[in-house]
């Protein structure tokens, strides 16, 4: 924290902090809610604000303010984000389809 | 049993959960009155003061919840373990003993309003720590009956020799949190140590043990509500424990910035708590899958809605409103800013007002129609819904104009200066949105009383309820 910070850049890292997890939020409702419609079109508009997320992370790295340490967990967890959506779908897909599996087993 | 086939155990739930809701009210109108002193500050000056009816507005919210979880865990541990609770008299006695504590409390805090800062006051008036204020002997008092709790929860699941996964995990979650509450007793001379385990209380509940214990309850209630298999509420609780804890308990260092610890917390909590927001973003995934794959059927629409503003709102105001101002380099320039109470009531009122309110709609289905014959549904809850959710995004929104105004002008421009504080406070951001704070206060207060209503009235004419198909009528 040695750099000096002017209040456009404070501006900036705060409101892109707030915009990444908001977008990163939007992202995974919309992937969700296309795939479990089976519809297209709203898995196409997620993939914007997975856009629009990565890039506030950006916007959050331009300032010289922060050091490298930072930026790196910042960077990281934008990239997390990018498949939280996927990976968690398919967790809980998997489990949904394997209970129900064995649910209509035992019925049997 | 009692005539609506209900446990005993589910008696002292609801009653839990009847003198929560009461506390909510009385917390809601503390929260109307200091929201009116900030702008006009003579209001009952030396009546009723800003800094008790804070006192009351802030403790009654953390009691109330508590109330209305201990309430839903006895709700549901009948329905888990087939059985009875164990030592419910006990039980019964334990919760007159807390209401009757509570009000003293409440009384004290209102006659006394001004002592000094001496043991006599520490025990008997108050105990001096924001959130968790109650006087020692309250204190003694609440660990006595949440040891009566404890008791009841672990007695009943040994005797119905049968241990799911939603009670090992609430178990273990009920001994640390319980455990978590004695580091927040002891009055140390040193304001930093003070804090530092005063933030054990306050953070890791609200950031570890309650997010793990409405896990539980929220698994329990999406079993009734929407009928999800058992394994799959169960596997998605262990991922979710592992992920909260696993960002929760080490985020604890973004309260030990500025407060004398050790500099590596600069790091350590800035690191961890970064990470606290992908759990909130995962269990986004979870409540989707779970409504569309049951095609939002449902048993209770307003237990169901308040379960989908659960999973938005703590994300929202935990997930959305946290991260923003976590970082150290930030936090530096946000801290105690009106961002933080911002942040406060998004958060509180996502995760764990919504679960209340969730599971109270649960229960009131259980005494109106306790075969589950119908689907539950009204037209107020709607309008109750609309309401608080339009207050409490209202007042958020307002606070956080004024969290930036602050943050700008009085820290990052104008140095924290005693002008630069005056400059911000000034400030129409700042000023005006004291006003909107309180105008949408009164549209959440209005949300209130239709859920009060809506509470002592659905269902009760069975004539606008739509009877569920008969393949849906549950097995149970
Ligand atoms: C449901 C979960 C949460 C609740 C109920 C909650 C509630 C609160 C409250 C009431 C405060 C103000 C404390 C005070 O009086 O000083 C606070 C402060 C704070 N919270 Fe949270 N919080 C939650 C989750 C989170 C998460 C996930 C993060 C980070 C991503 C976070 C970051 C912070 C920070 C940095 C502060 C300090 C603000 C300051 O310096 O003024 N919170 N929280
Ligand atoms: C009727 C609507 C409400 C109004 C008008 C209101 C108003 C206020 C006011 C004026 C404060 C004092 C802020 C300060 O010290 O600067 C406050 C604090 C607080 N309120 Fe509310 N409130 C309301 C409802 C709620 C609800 C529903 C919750 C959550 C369940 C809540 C949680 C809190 C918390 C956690 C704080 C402490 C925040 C902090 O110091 O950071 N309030 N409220
Ligand atoms: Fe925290």
């Amino acid at each position: 924290m040695h750099n000096l910070l002017t209040g456009s850049d404070l501006l900036i890292i705060m409101l892109s902090g707030f915009f990444m997890i908001l977008f990163a939020g939007a992202y995974t409702l919309l992937y969700g809610l296309g795939k479990i419609t089976k519809k297209s079109k709203y898995i196409k508009i997620s993939y914007i604000f997975a856009i629009a997320q990565f890039t506030a992370a950006l916007m959050m790295i331009t300032p010289d303010f922060l050091d490298p340490f930072w930026k790196y967990i910042i960077m990281f967890s934008a990239c997390a984000y990018l498949f939280i959506p996927q990976g968690m779908w398919w967790v809980v897909h998997t489990s949904h389809t394997y209970w129900e599996r064995q649910e209509n087993n035992k019925d049997v | 049993m009692t005539k609506q086939g209900l446990y005993e155990s589910q008696k002292l739930g609801l009653w839990y959960m009847v003198a929560g809701l009461i506390l909510f009210g009385a917390q809601n109108l503390f929260g109307l009155l200091i929201a009116y002193q900030y702008i006009n500050p003579d209001f009952l000056f030396g009546l009723l003061d800003f800094n008790i009816g804070r006192i009351l507005h802030i403790n009654a919210m953390v009691v109330w919840l508590l109330l209305g979880f201990i309430g839903a865990i006895y709700w549901f541990l009948p329905i888990e373990t087939g059985r009875e609770t164990v030592g419910i008299k006990l039980g019964k006695l334990a919760f007159f003993v807390l209401v009757a504590a509570v009000t003293v409390v409440v009384l004290v805090y209102l006659f006394i309003q001004i002592g000094p800062g001496n043991q006599i006051s520490l025990w008997f008036i108050n105990e001096g720590r924001e959130y968790i204020e109650a006087p020692r002997w309250a204190d003694i008092g609440i660990v006595v009956v949440v040891l009566i709790f404890l008791y009841n929860v672990i007695a009943t699941v040994i005797a119905s020799k049968r241990l799911t996964g939603i009670m090992g995990v609430l178990i273990v979650d009920l001994v640390a949190l319980a455990g978590l509450y004695l580091a927040g007793m002891f009055y140390t001379v040193n304001i930093s140590v003070d804090q530092y385990f005063w933030w054990w209380v306050i953070h890791l509940w609200v950031e570890a043990t309650w997010e793990v214990l409405i896990g539980c309850i929220m698994a329990l209630s999406l079993m009734y509500v929407l009928k999800t298999p058992r394994k799959i509420v169960e596997g998605w609780l262990y991922l979710e424990v592992f992920l909260v804890f696993g960002t929760g308990i080490l985020g604890l260092g973004h309260h030990y910035f500025w407060i004398g610890t050790p500099e590596y917390w600069l790091g350590i909590g800035g690191f961890f708590s970064a990470l606290e927001p992908l759990p909130l973003v995962a269990m986004i995934i979870h409540a989707i899958y779970d409504a569309g794959a049951h095609k939002l059927r449902t048993v209770n629409r307003p237990a169901l809605f308040w379960i989908f503003a659960q999973a938005f709102g703590n994300f929202f105001g935990a997930g959305v409103w946290g991260f923003m101002q976590t970082l150290p380099q930030i936090n530096m320039y946000s801290h105690g800013t009106q961002l933080a109470a911002s942040h406060g009531h998004m958060a509180f009122f996502g995760a764990y007002v919504a679960t209340n309110i969730a599971v109270a709609y649960i229960m009131v289905q259980k005494l109106r129609d306790p075969e589950e014959k119908y689907v539950f549904d009204s037209k107020l809850w709607k309008w109750a819904y609309v309401l608080m959710i339009i207050g409490i995004v209202g007042m958020v929104g307002a606070l956080m104009v004024a969290g930036f105004a602050q943050t700008e002008i009085e820290r990052a421009v104008g140095g924290s200066g005693w002008q630069a504080y005056i400059d911000a406070q000034l400030h129409p951001w700042m000023a005006e949105a004291m006003w909107w704070r309180l105008g949408f206060g009164f549209i959440f207060f209005i949300g209130y009383i239709l859920l009060i209503i809506d509470l002592l009235t659905i269902g009760k004419n069975k004539e606008e309820l739509e009877v569920l198909p008969e393949a849906e009528v549950s097995h149970a």
